[in-house]
């Protein structure tokens, strides 16, 4: 099932970033893919888990591999919207007011403990996770292509934090857990080398032109009506009154079906089966069925919701 | 206070009762049966038992979607006096199979009472809730208002359910026990009041914490301990916002670091309060718990104690203390004699009317769909009635359709009253008469065209439903022919989707025709075992089923051209199965009215008819035979002669000829013997037989001629008649001259040609004359074998007339003098003697394929006669002889009734056993595909997988090896490898043309992938049998 059509470079580099990827973060071989499937898919991605599991070094190291230009910008609760997009400074040359842009126009941006910031700056991340774009004082302001959000964000009942509002959860395609390693992980990380050394040595594998190349061949993935079918029961089946605390939206359903396209295409098949979009089904819906249940509930939401659809 | 309710809907608790539709189909039905039953009208029995069955499977259905589910009750939060309670109910089956339609009602009435199943027409709509549960189950919120303080009791909950045709109606009621508490309505404080019950806010803040700054109206201390939030005011500084807990209340809250004393106590009592009736004081008691309490989001609750009489609340802050203080208000007991105008507003008294259901107009599409339903019912009666009758009828089936096309309502008022009126006398008009068969059909006619001028409602639906029944019914009363019986099961089954199409509006057509054959196969074996069991009446209990009229056969008159003219008619008249042996042909005669009166032209009965004295002595060997009489007029069995019977229903009058006794449930089958050597009436003298002998004036040359032979012996005379016959050279043919006033004279002197019926009438006048006793028998001679069933055939061709001679001593002596002219008339029949002329149209290679068309039409004479046998005229006695030759010996009629209601039970019984498993039947899966569906919602068909993945996991899943539902197939497929790690390779070569199929963009060739794909199933098969082994 191997598409006959690409030149070599095209075809493992997927497998290529998730072996370097796999080697700073031991043992989690699914969230990673989860990761890589969802900046493919053009999403933004949400790390939610207890510190100190490997959340920010994830985010790192996947935009290491990238080969993309990352900032880092750490959230807390006195951060302004100024501090993120930019602000209008008086210019000594030509004067007037000069835009100077802030760390959001970068490709990647890494969001550290998103929910420490206020809800004032979190919604000025809105326009910019959804539209590509930034208005500032009227004028719009585009934002480099790829642009990628990695957000890691502790679980909301610890203290100092903001839970995120709805609007900008839908925002993330997608919320994954990174969990405790297991005790061969474990015990590989604790005899290893230091981590921030190994980040520090990560070769990119790929650079923006290639990404785009790779997002571009996902979107082409085929999906046949039999899939599509399933996709819609399922998103009927979230809509269902009082079956769940929130309802999927059709951002949720695009994003997943791209989700599953950039899964297959992990599998290095060219078209979508039922088992992309139940594989990619926790980590897309379960924040936005229930945006205030803990990533710790997303298995048990997301079986509740793949057992309301029959699967012909 | 709250109490979360429970149950589980089981088979034996549920209840269900036909609805009033359901009542007067029902009747209907009865109605229909039992005409049925009555008038033998054996097709349309089977279609109405079919129509039975279908209502039986509609209440299995009805009781099976509700069986097994399970509702849970949970009570609310408490409320103010006059909100809703809206109580959260949940439904779901544990069988996971969806339901469809089930309405649920709570009625808010905490006493028990015993006819609370019976209000939910009384109550608002709100408070009833219709929802389909998919297999996950339903959530749904059911509010009740509330009328006073305490706890408002959900009621009685009731779930029912009609699906799927509103026939039958099913139902639980419970006594839920759950109840919401009620706050009592808090009563409006002057601005005076509420300060002094805010003590928090008064000046009771230490000086050196008052503002610093006048302009803004901040009092915010620099330090102190934390205590709680409060709502920030205007122009707050943005630092001193909470952003966390503002975030979690929605509101921007500051952190006040104020202390409250915790001595501070405000004491609420009742004497505190200014007298005046209970609920008064109650309301303002209320009212003040409330401000006291006004930031419940800050969690900064002022400390406040609460004595009413017989009830202490010692000081406490907190929500949950303040929520104590509310129930206390909330249950102090009213007063004994509560204040004419009560202060709480009672909204039992302002409840809203029970809604009354909208005359809604039926969509057009309805309508229509209706009126070509009517159309095709009342089209076979329509054409049996021939159209003047019902040209009314027409007129109203036009003005309705055009009615439909220019889109204008139905006429009323005088219109009602002025069409009946009209239709009326034209009917009376045309046949003369309002009472008796065919105008009461007429009038049956334009009743169901009137209806069709008033579909408002689903009960005018029901009655067309029952007025197409009775159309079909009427239509049976004339023939019963199998395409008939294939058009009643057209118009039952358009019927019966149009209910579908009524009920379930929001089905796909496909959906709906999936639910009509899920209603309609299960019926099949019901009717038919019914049918067979059914027990027939031996007598009607009234009326005839006989159509009236003559379409044309032997009646009691014989007149020149009066057999001839049948002998263009091919119907068929009996059917005979002999016993054992097969009598001679010159034996076939088949009796029918003598006739001995002649008035020169025309022969007819004696006006009145004696019984037979005694069965003629006879001789000879017996014929036994079995007689199917098909199309016969009057009461006339033509039996073979001479006839003996010993069946009940029969009687042989006093010339020999059979009868059916009235009111017998016409049939076939009839059991009879002939003794074709008996000599009837030998024992009587000449002098009993003048009317034998009357001859009326004419014919003068025959007259002269017979004269001579007077002098004869009568054995002689007989002789010398034959002898004139025999050298007359007469000549049978159809082309006979019209008959003049000398009749006998033009046969045997002038023309020379005629047909049996004139030389019967010749052949008796020569006889009476002669001074012999001489009759005319009408009747059918011959007939063809049916090789094929081993019967014969008799047809009105066969139409025959000859002469009985009385001879004393020998009795009654059959002389044909047909037979005298034309041998073959009796020796091979008339196709043989008389053949008809080819048609003209007819091209020569047909003619060539003459005989083959015939064994056609012997193949179809067959199928006929089995249909009318088992079928169409299935009586008491057919059906006793059927059993018994299925083996079930001959069963007594309460036998036949147990049998019916042991298949009455049975057929609900297996589909409701099924009702309490998982629902993995093949009917779930039907009626899944078919679009009913556990989310309930339509989606678009999907694309039906590859023939040989099909066969493949049905293979698999018959090894044990079954794919959940919500299990993808290529999950599936690696889990049964790693399962059966032998099977691995053939299995992934198999599902792989299969996944792709379904799943990878179409190729741009069309490659034939069946044979490979055949080849990989049975590779798997191979597999899957070397494993087993």
């Amino acid at each position: 099932m191997v598409p006959a059509d690409l030149p070599d470079s095209l075809l493992s580099a997927p497998d290529r970033m998730l072996a370097a990827i796999g080697a700073v973060i031991l043992g989690k071989p699914l969230q990673i893919r989860l990761a890589l499937a969802c900046l493919l898919a053009r999403g933004h991605l949400l790390i939610e888990d207890q510190p100190g599991v490997g959340k920010s070094t994830l985010a790192q190291a996947l935009a290491a591999v990238l080969g993309l230009p990352s900032r880092r910008v750490q959230f807390t609760s006195d951060l302004l919207p100024g501090d993120l997009i930019g602000s209008l400074l008086p210019d000594q040359t030509h004067g007037g007011l000069r835009f100077h842009p802030g760390p959001l126009f970068t490709p990647v941006l890494l969001a550290d403990e998103i929910n420490r910031a206020s809800p004032r700056t979190q919604s000025a991340l809105l326009e910019a996770m959804e539209e590509r774009r930034v208005s500032v004082d009227g004028t719009r302001h585009e934002l480099p292509n790829p642009f990628f959000v990695l957000a890691t964000q502790n679980p909301s009942d610890q203290t100092g934090t903001f839970p995120l509002p709805e609007s900008q959860m839908d925002r993330f395609l997608m919320r994954i857990e990174l969990g405790y390693p297991d005790l061969a992980a474990e015990r590989a990380l604790l005899l290893g080398q230091d981590r921030r050394a190994l980040l520090a040595a990560v070769t990119p594998c790929a650079d923006a032109g290639l990404i785009l190349a790779l997002q571009a061949k996902v979107q082409a993935v085929y999906t046949a009506p039999a899939v599509l079918d399933y996709l819609q029961a399922l998103l009927q089946a979230s809509r269902v009154p009082g079956a769940f605390a929130g309802r999927l939206s059709p951002r949720a359903g695009l994003g997943w079906l791209q989700a599953a396209r950039a899964w297959a295409w992990l599998d290095h098949r060219d078209h979508v089966l039922p088992e992309d979009l139940q594989a990619v089904l926790p980590a897309v819906t379960a924040h936005r069925l229930d945006p205030a249940s803990p990533a710790s509930e997303a298995p048990a939401l997301a079986a509740r919701l793949r057992q309301a659809v029959r699967l012909a | 206070m709250s109490a979360n309710f429970r149950a589980r809907l089981t088979l034996r608790g549920t209840y269900i009762l036909p609805t009033r539709a359901g009542l007067l189909l029902g009747f209907a039905w009865l109605v229909v049966v039992v005409a049925c039953l009555n008038f033998g009208l054996g097709v349309m029995l089977l279609i109405t038992l079919l129509l039975g069955g279908i209502g039986l499977i509609t209440m299995v259905e009805t009781v099976r979607n509700l069986a097994g589910l399970t509702v849970t009750v949970t009570a609310p939060p408490p409320v103010m006096v006059g909100s809703d309670a809206s109580f959260a109910l949940r439904l779901f089956a544990a069988d996971g199979r969806p339901r469809e339609r089930v309405e649920l009602w709570l009625d808010g009435n905490g006493r028990r009472s015993r006819w609370a199943w019976w209000r939910h027409q009384n109550l608002p709509p709100r408070q009833r809730i219709e929802v389909s549960v998919p297999a996950a189950g339903a959530d749904l919120i059911l509010p009740v208002p509330t009328g006073q303080r305490g706890l408002q009791a959900a009621g009685h909950l009731q779930v029912r359910s009609v699906w799927p045709l509103g026939l039958f109606v099913a139902w639980r009621t419970w006594q839920t026990h759950c109840a919401a508490g009620v706050y009592p309505v808090p009563a409006v404080l002057a601005p005076a009041d509420a300060r002094t019950t805010t003590p928090t806010l008064s000046p009771e803040v230490p000086p050196a914490l008052s503002p610093r700054a006048p302009a803004t109206a901040v009092a915010i201390p620099p330090e102190g301990d934390f205590s709680g939030h409060r709502r920030a005011r205007e122009q707050e500084a943005h630092p001193r916002i909470d952003w966390r807990a503002s975030l979690r209340a929605r509101t921007l809250l500051v952190a006040d670091h104020r202390s409250t004393p915790p001595h501070q106590n405000t004491a609420l009592t009742w004497e505190s309060e200014a007298p005046a009736p209970t609920e008064v004081r109650l309301a303002r008691l209320t009212a003040r718990v409330l401000a006291l309490t006004s930031h419940p989001l800050s969690g900064n609750y002022p400390c406040f104690s609460l004595s009413l009489p017989g009830t202490q609340l010692p000081a406490g802050r907190g929500s949950r203390h303040r929520a104590r203080a509310l129930q206390a208000l909330a249950e102090f007991p009213p007063d004994a004699n509560p204040p004419d105008p009560p202060p709480v507003p009672a909204p039992a008294a302002g409840r809203p009317p029970p809604a009354r259901r909208t005359k809604a107009e039926l969509p057009a599409a309805e309508v229509g769909y209706w009126t070509a339903c009517i159309l095709l019912a009342s089209l076979p009666l329509a054409s049996q009635l021939g159209w003047s009758t019902s040209l009314p009828w027409a007129l109203l089936l036009v003005f309705r359709l055009l009615l439909l096309w220019r889109r204008q309502p139905a006429p009323g008022g005088i219109w009602l009253v002025l069409l009946p009126a009209a239709a009326s006398a034209w009917i009376l008009l045309t046949q003369h008469t309002l009472i008796g068969r065919a105008p009461g059909m007429a009038l049956l006619l334009v009743m169901a065209g009137l209806k069709l001028l008033e579909v408002h409602r689903s009960r005018d639906l029901h009655l067309l439903t029952g007025l197409a029944w009775f159309l079909l019914l009427s239509a049976h009363f004339e023939t019963q022919a199998p395409w008939l019986g294939g058009w009643d099961l057209l118009v039952a089954l358009a019927s019966l989707y149009g209910l579908i199409r009524h009920y379930q509006p929001a089905l796909r057509p496909q959906a709906r025709r999936g639910l009509l054959w899920h209603l309609t196969l299960p019926a099949l074996p019901l009717a038919l075992l019914l049918f067979l069991l059914l027990p027939r009446p031996d007598h009607a209990f009234w009326g005839s089923a006989a159509p009236e009229g003559t379409s044309g056969s032997l009646s009691e008159r014989m007149s020149p051209g009066s057999i001839s003219h049948l002998r263009l008619s091919e119907t068929v008249v009996l059917r005979v199965h002999f016993a054992a042996q097969w009598p001679e042909r010159s034996q076939m005669y088949w009796r029918g009215p003598v006739l001995e009166n002649f008035d020169g032209q025309t022969w007819s009965t004696l006006g009145f008819r004696l019984l037979r004295e005694a069965p003629p002595e006879h001789h000879g060997q017996a014929i036994d035979y079995v007689l199917d009489s098909d199309d016969s007029d009057g009461d006339w069995l033509f039996g073979l002669d001479t006839i003996e019977t010993s069946d009940p229903d029969l009687m042989v009058d006093g010339t020999g000829a059979a009868h059916i006794r009235p009111g017998r449930v016409h049939g076939s089958g009839w059991s009879l013997r002939a003794w074709p050597d008996a000599h009837p009436d030998a024992g009587r003298s000449l002098a009993d037989l003048d009317h034998d002998l009357q001859v009326p004036d004419g014919n003068p040359r025959a007259r002269a001629l017979a004269m001579d032979w007077r002098r004869l012996p009568p054995l002689e005379r007989v002789a010398a008649a034959r002898q004139t016959f025999l050298q007359a050279h007469l000549q049978y043919s159809l082309d006979v001259p019209a008959p003049r006033a000398d009749a006998v004279d033009d046969l045997l002197f002038d023309t020379r040609i005629g047909y049996c019926e004139h030389f019967a009438s010749a052949f008796a006048f020569l006889l009476r004359v002669a001074g012999v006793p001489a009759r005319v028998v009408t009747g059918y001679q011959g007939g063809e074998r049916n090789p094929l069933g081993d019967y014969l055939i008799v047809r009105q061709s066969d139409a025959h007339a000859w002469v009985e001679a009385w001879l004393e001593g020998r009795g009654w002596l059959r002389i044909d003098p047909t037979a005298l002219t034309l041998p073959a008339r009796v020796a091979e029949g008339t196709q043989v003697a008389v053949p008809l002329p080819a048609p003209a149209w007819m091209p020569g290679f047909l003619r060539a394929g003459m005989p083959l068309l015939h064994r056609v039409q012997l193949l179809r004479d067959l199928a006929a006669m089995r249909w009318q046998r088992d079928v169409a005229n299935l009586g008491a006695r057919e059906q006793s002889d059927l059993l018994a030759e299925l083996g079930l010996g001959r069963l007594p009629v309460l036998q036949l009734f147990a049998a019916c209601a042991g298949v009455v039970v049975l057929g609900m019984a297996l589909p409701l056993l099924n009702a309490g498993l998982p629902g993995r039947g093949r009917r779930q899966r039907a009626l899944a595909a078919a679009g009913v569906s556990g989310i309930g919602v339509d989606l678009p068909p999907t694309p039906p997988w590859p023939w040989h993945w099909r066969a493949g996991t049905r293979l698999l899943a018959l090894a044990g090896c079954q794919r959940a539902p919500d299990e993808g197939p290529l999950a599936f497929v690696n889990r049964v490898a790693v399962e059966h790690p032998q099977l691995a390779v053939a299995l992934r070569a198999w599902a792989e043309p299969a996944l792709r199929a379904r799943y990878a963009a179409p190729p741009a060739t069309a490659a034939s992938a069946a044979g490979a794909a055949s080849l990989h199933l049975v590779q798997l098969t191979l597999a899957l049998l070397t494993q087993r082994d």
